[in-house]
């Protein structure tokens, strides 16, 4: 079976600052990541680079096969098969929810206004905000933006999706409506890459945790293992803090 | 004396100042002069209704002209100026402090003049056309700078948001950041545009014929004519009567897309 996501000897630098400094990663269909770590450990960089909204340095990257870093990829087409969603949402705030759906649909895969119509509702549903179809963003509370921008990279039919610490911008009562449209994701097979400090998600729906630190992948393994049997001082180091705060 | 009642002092004495000022200006005025020279009723009526039909037409349709034109340029100078590609950010910057170095008049003049016996060639359109060409170039180099702010204003996301549903550079900037950019610079551009409707008063010297005159013009024909300043008042009134309204509208504009945010 091809990997949905293949990471190969991943170097990302900023200037004289090395980031990521080399980062195998291998993700299959339908499965579940979670990439954990202190804040500036590279892993929102990772997933940046996974859709190549940052260049990497050197390595490689392969989307089904398909190798994204390649010079002569075509990375727009490589892109509709992974969804992303932000920290910040990144909703377009001149649409409505709709638009929202709607516009990359339209503009990227050419679907017909209609159709495009047809397939926001159907995931605005899906994300249980059915009733906000013509509401702006800038009225809807930080769980219901976050949750329609996961409806509008659903919308695309991606093959896989990356979070990029849901989470982390919400007020603490807003994070359980999120984390429950991300189960319901798991629950139907999507493959999944989460930055993320919800040890609890990690916990009880990834495959396979990843705890990252200064650059490198410290170790990785079944939740069961990573969580609570951690096998390095560092990954101990972290989880002691996380937990006790 | 404490702080409190020095700084009333203080203000007090300021606005005495400058009531006294404005007083002696009213009473040391030569009001009959001042109508005489400024404000005679016939003369004023004679300048209708041309100076409605003909002037401040003409008036507009150039100010409206050199804008459609500066924007078009405008806009393809701010892209040029944030591309990645360093040749075009040279030429962008190279346009831009040009024309905005050079005083109009020279461009228009340029436009005018040089070009026909440089290039043997004529810019269409007589007045309207060199006039606002002329104009267009000056105004793109102001807006590129103001368009460009507008862009980088745009959070990063949003761009970034775009590309990660498979939007190319371009449709992620023509349907989402774009949009958004030209909200941010609604009211700088209408500045622009107010600059430009006075800038169309230095359009005199490529020469206009009684069709062709815009406001200014009209106005200082006439006061050559008559030996008289009331022309001047005429026109001054028209300029703020098409000035206002636009400055009145986009305060309001703001104010509702503030309400909408």
């Amino acid at each position: 079976m091809i990997p949905a996501i293949e990471v190969l000897d991943l170097h990302k630098s900023f200037g004289p600052l090395e980031v990521l400094k080399g980062i195998d990663l291998r993700v299959m269909p339908r499965e579940v990541v979670c990439v954990i770590g202190p804040s500036g450990s590279g892993k929102s960089t990772l997933l940046r680079c996974i859709n190549l909204l940052e260049q990497p340095t050197s390595g490689r990257i392969l989307i089904e096969g398909d190798d994204i870093t390649d010079p002569d990829a075509d990375v727009d087409r490589l892109r509709t098969r992974i969804g992303m969603v932000f920290q910040q949402f990144n909703l377009f705030p001149h649409l409505d929810v709709l638009g929202n759906l709607t516009i990359a649909q339209r503009k990227v895969l050419r679907r017909s206004a209609d159709e495009a119509e047809e397939i926001g509702r159907a995931m605005l549903e899906r994300v249980g905000l059915g009733d906000k179809v013509h509401e702006y963003p800038s009225r809807l509370s930080g769980g219901q933006q976050q949750r329609v921008a996961i409806a509008r990279a659903l919308a695309m039919n991606p093959d896989m999706m990356l979070f990029d610490e849901p989470t982390s911008a919400l007020d603490p009562e807003l994070v359980g409506e999120v984390l429950d449209v991300m189960r319901d994701l798991v629950a139907d097979g999507m493959t999944m890459v989460v930055v993320t400090h919800e040890m609890g998600f990690a916990k009880e729906a990834a495959d396979r945790v990843v705890f990252m630190d200064e650059g490198v992948v410290v170790e990785e393994g079944p939740p069961a293992q990573v969580l609570e049997d951690p096998q390095t001082e560092r990954t101990r180091r972290f989880l002691r803090m996380v937990l006790h705060t | 004396m404490n702080r409190r009642r020095r700084q009333r002092l203080v203000r007090g004495t300021l606005y005495g100042l400058f009531i006294l000022a404005v007083v002696s200006a009213l009473v040391l005025a030569d009001w009959p002069a001042i109508a005489r020279a400024f404000a005679n009723p016939e003369l004023a009526r004679e300048m209708f209704p041309d100076v409605i039909t003909v002037a401040a037409r003409n008036t507009i349709l150039y100010t409206a002209l050199s804008f459609a034109f500066g924007l078009v340029g405008g806009l393809v100078l701010a892209l040029m100026k944030i591309s990645p590609i360093r040749p075009y950010r040279w030429m962008a910057v190279a346009y831009i402090e040009l024309f905005r170095g050079l005083p109009a008049l020279v461009t228009i003049m340029a436009v005018g003049f040089v070009v026909p016996i440089a290039f043997d060639i004529t810019v269409p359109g007589g007045v309207l056309g060199k006039g606002s060409v002329a104009l267009g170039i000056v105004a793109a180099a102001y807006m590129a700078e103001t368009i460009r702010a507008g862009i980088e204003a745009v959070p990063k996301g949003q761009m970034e948001a775009a590309r990660s549903l498979g939007m190319s550079y371009s449709q992620a900037m023509a349907s989402i950041v774009l949009p958004q950019a030209f909200r941010i610079v609604v009211p700088p551009l209408t500045n622009e545009f107010v600059l430009l409707l006075k800038d169309t008063s230095l359009l005199f010297v490529l020469g206009t014929t009684p069709l062709t005159k815009e406001l200014f013009k009209f106005g200082r024909d006439a006061m050559s004519q008559n030996f008289n300043g009331t022309p001047l008042t005429v026109i001054a009134l028209v300029y703020l009567a098409i000035t206002l309204p636009l400055t009145q509208l986009v305060a309001r504009m703001e104010r509702r897309t503030a309400h909408a945010r």
